[in-house]
């Protein structure tokens, strides 16, 4: 169990740090998907980790996004008569950057981030789980619960995209 | 898949894992805990599950050895001892039976060895007795005596 969640802790940091944009909000998802998982499905057979691993990982960056959209919908009703808008509340604290944020700077992988970032949540997850973590469909599928036509579909739009973005010069 | 997707993808992963090799020692020490907390969470987990697993356990194997234990003799409940009762029935008083017993458990077995050693207990013949027992003076020879000498000869 040590060494299965040794292998896949950083690359569950970085999709969930593409799903979220914020590093400690990733590093919360990881380690409550860490927690989740043990709890549930440690006593499952060991070729069923990952992708029961990632379907948490997934879960826990969709509810993210659910309970990020719904305190949007109440800060904007309660600050609608606001004439004002406040620029500074809107600007990201410099100390929260870091070095990851030097790392996003750096070249292609900067390009890749950010092209990531703005996919679709589902193509995103899609993308990361297949070409990167090498799930199969029925896999990804399993961890996104929804049909494997929806994680081709998915994937494929994702591929497209990308590839549009970044260009053919790129990395 | 054409050849241009498949080299766009490992392109993308090499990326990628390029960008988790290089994370930076906070966010590294922050994943190493949340995975020992994790591992934390499941050894308690492990640990309880043994201990409420031993519960039922432990009464199920004393329940079978109640069942099937090997069944023991019934034990004769022990009555008080015959001389306690001589003592507690007896007309002496207690302060005898406090003084030197053992005095006079040893007087009486000495009486009934004695009475063991002299035989049986019946009467001893008259001819045998007349001659231990001393004549009275001034009686003639012959003449029948009181006790055993008037009881004859001639059976």
């Amino acid at each position: 169990m040590d060494a299965f969640l040794k292998s896949i802790e950083r690359p569950a940091y970085r999709i969930a740090l593409v799903g979220t944009g914020q590093e400690a909000d990733a590093l919360d998802i990881v380690q409550e998907s860490m927690l989740r998982f043990v709890d549930k499905y440690a006593r499952k057979p060991d070729r069923e980790w990952k992708p029961l691993f990632y379907r948490i990982l997934h879960n826990q960056v969709r509810d993210f996004h659910r309970r990020r959209m719904t305190r949007s919908r109440w800060f904007s009703w309660l600050n609608s008569d606001d004439d004002e808008h406040d620029p500074i509340q809107n600007q990201i604290d410099p100390r929260e950057k870091g070095a990851e944020h030097e790392l996003l700077l750096s070249g292609a992988f900067a390009q890749l981030d950010q092209a990531l970032r703005e996919l679709p949540f589902r193509q995103q997850q899609a993308f990361l789980l297949r070409a990167w973590e090498e799930l199969s469909v029925a896999e990804t599928a399993a961890a996104m619960s929804c049909s494997e036509g929806s994680v081709k579909t998915h994937y494929s739009r994702a591929l497209e995209r990308l590839r549009a973005r970044l260009g053919d010069h790129w990395p | 898949m054409n050849e241009n997707n498949e080299k766009f993808i490992r392109d993308v992963r090499r990326l990628l894992d390029e960008s988790v090799e290089d994370l930076d020692g906070a966010t590294a020490a922050r994943l190493n805990q949340a995975r020992q907390r994790a591992l934390e969470k499941r050894n308690r987990r492990r640990s309880r599950i043994f201990i409420l697993g031993s519960i039922p356990a432990a009464g199920l194997a004393l329940l079978l050895f109640l069942l099937f234990r090997p069944v023991a003799p019934i034990q004769q409940v022990i009555g008080p001892d015959p001389s306690d009762l001589h003592v507690l029935t007896s007309t002496e008083p207690l302060d005898f039976y406090q003084e030197d017993m053992e005095f006079y458990e040893w007087l009486t077995e000495v009486m009934e060895n004695e009475k063991d050693l002299s035989g049986d207990d019946r009467p001893l013949p008259a001819d045998a007795l007349a001659n231990f027992i001393p004549r009275a003076a001034g009686q003639r020879p012959g003449a029948p005596g009181f006790g055993t000498d008037r009881v004859s000869r001639h059976i």
